[in-house]
């Protein structure tokens, strides 16, 4: 075999290997049952979510959405059914592909910005001082700032900068505009739709402020009471039914 | 640039339809670099998958064109934006006489008003 021939052939496997990958699902859900106590936080959910997708996961307060995005992430694991991101059951290896952004602040009030993505990256290999740098200009932050100075706006800032530095595969972020200020939440959905890489990344962002954020999604998923009251293309629900995501909303859960 | 959008409607068709009608007007010209895929994306906060879309569906009008690894221009064929503007034209037009039909406005009535406009404008 030539060398040129060789070279094409290495090429040609190496394509078909990232073909493979893009176009594996991030998520598979089968049959999810996860019960604390006697409550069922999720019933018997069933979702496919396609790589290189924003999706918007929606649900009041209550309805499984954290639960949910703890399980892919391999927080907890679920009481019955399976659970496959990329192919494979959460664990080490999907945990080098996918970030986790809590609602809640985990970080030392103590640190400064600069000492914490330091610390992030220290568990976090992956996790680029370049995009950090740029990220924190363009949120606003200051790397000498202590976390625990900051407004509630600028910790949830912080946080996607620390979460967008990492450029994970599928990122799961739990109620990101939540109680923040507008100029904030403006600023975290430009940053997402400008730092979003449809090539390899999806997207998983629950909400229930969902006006703000529905131009952002591809693909939305209500849900109720632990189940998938309704899923589907955004932009295909729109045409359909000539609501906004935010009036269905409305309609499937109340 | 500036999008308003009506979450109430596809989205990818209002990003289509900004772009014919400013193209129409003027505000590109023949030949004009567009904006990039991810610079409309982040100006209207919409998913960057969403202004593909619009943008795949501006090439078939013919108004654009994407050269590879360079981006989306304004055709240079001034018949089809002149086109583009007239179905324009002709839309706002088809728009406007339904709605002053609605007031009981009869074609003579329409083409008094018309002449009226011609002397007291430019």
């Amino acid at each position: 075999m030539s060398v040129t021939m060789q070279g094409q052939k290495q090429c040609q496997q190496a394509l078909a290997a990232v073909h493979a990958i893009y176009e594996q699902p991030a998520v598979e859900l089968t049959n999810l049952v996860k019960r604390y106590g006697l409550k069922r936080a999720l019933d018997g959910v069933d979702l496919t979510i396609e790589s290189g997708k924003v999706v918007g996961l929606l649900g009041h307060n209550g309805s499984g959405k954290t639960t949910m995005l703890k399980i892919i992430a391999g927080l907890r694991s679920p009481s019955s059914g399976t659970v496959k991101v990329f192919g494979m059951a959460p664990g080490v290896k999907t945990k080098q592909r996918v970030a986790f952004l809590p609602e809640v602040n985990a970080y030392y009030e103590w640190m400064t910005i600069d000492y914490l993505i330091d610390f992030a990256k220290s568990f976090h290999p992956d996790l680029s001082w370049e995009r950090a740098e740029v990220l924190k200009k363009f949120m606003d932050l200051k790397g000498e700032s202590k976390v625990g100075a900051l407004s509630k706006g600028q910790q949830a800032r912080l946080k996607l900068v620390i979460g967008l530095a990492r450029n994970a595969d599928l990122m799961l972020l739990d109620e990101p505009l939540a109680g923040i200020d507008p100029p904030s939440r403006a600023r975290i959905l430009q940053a997402l739709v400008g730092e979003f890489r449809q090539e390899h990344q999806t997207l998983i962002i629950s909400t229930h402020e969902v006006k703000e954020a529905e131009p952002i999604f591809d693909h939305v998923v209500f849900l109720r009471e632990g189940k998938v009251a309704l899923q589907g293309n955004a932009e295909a629900l729109r045409d359909s039914t000539g609501h906004s995501m935010e009036e269905l909303f409305g309609e499937v859960l109340e | 640039m500036r999008f308003k959008i009506d979450e109430g409607s596809p989205i990818y068709r209002q990003i289509l339809e900004t772009f014919i009608r400013q193209i129409a007007c003027g505000q590109w010209s023949p030949g004009e670099k567009l904006p990039s895929i991810r610079e409309v994306a982040e100006m209207a906060r919409v998913n960057p998958n969403t202004i593909a879309r619009a943008f795949q569906e501006l090439e078939r009008t013919g108004l654009a064109e994407t050269k590879r690894g360079e981006g989306t221009f304004v055709t240079t064929d001034s018949n089809a934006i002149a086109e583009c503007r007239e179905d324009t034209a002709r839309q706002i037009w088809t728009e406007f006489l339904e709605k002053i039909r609605e007031l009981g406005f009869t074609n003579a009535e329409i083409k008094r008003l018309a002449s009226g406009l011609k002397e007291e404008s430019v």
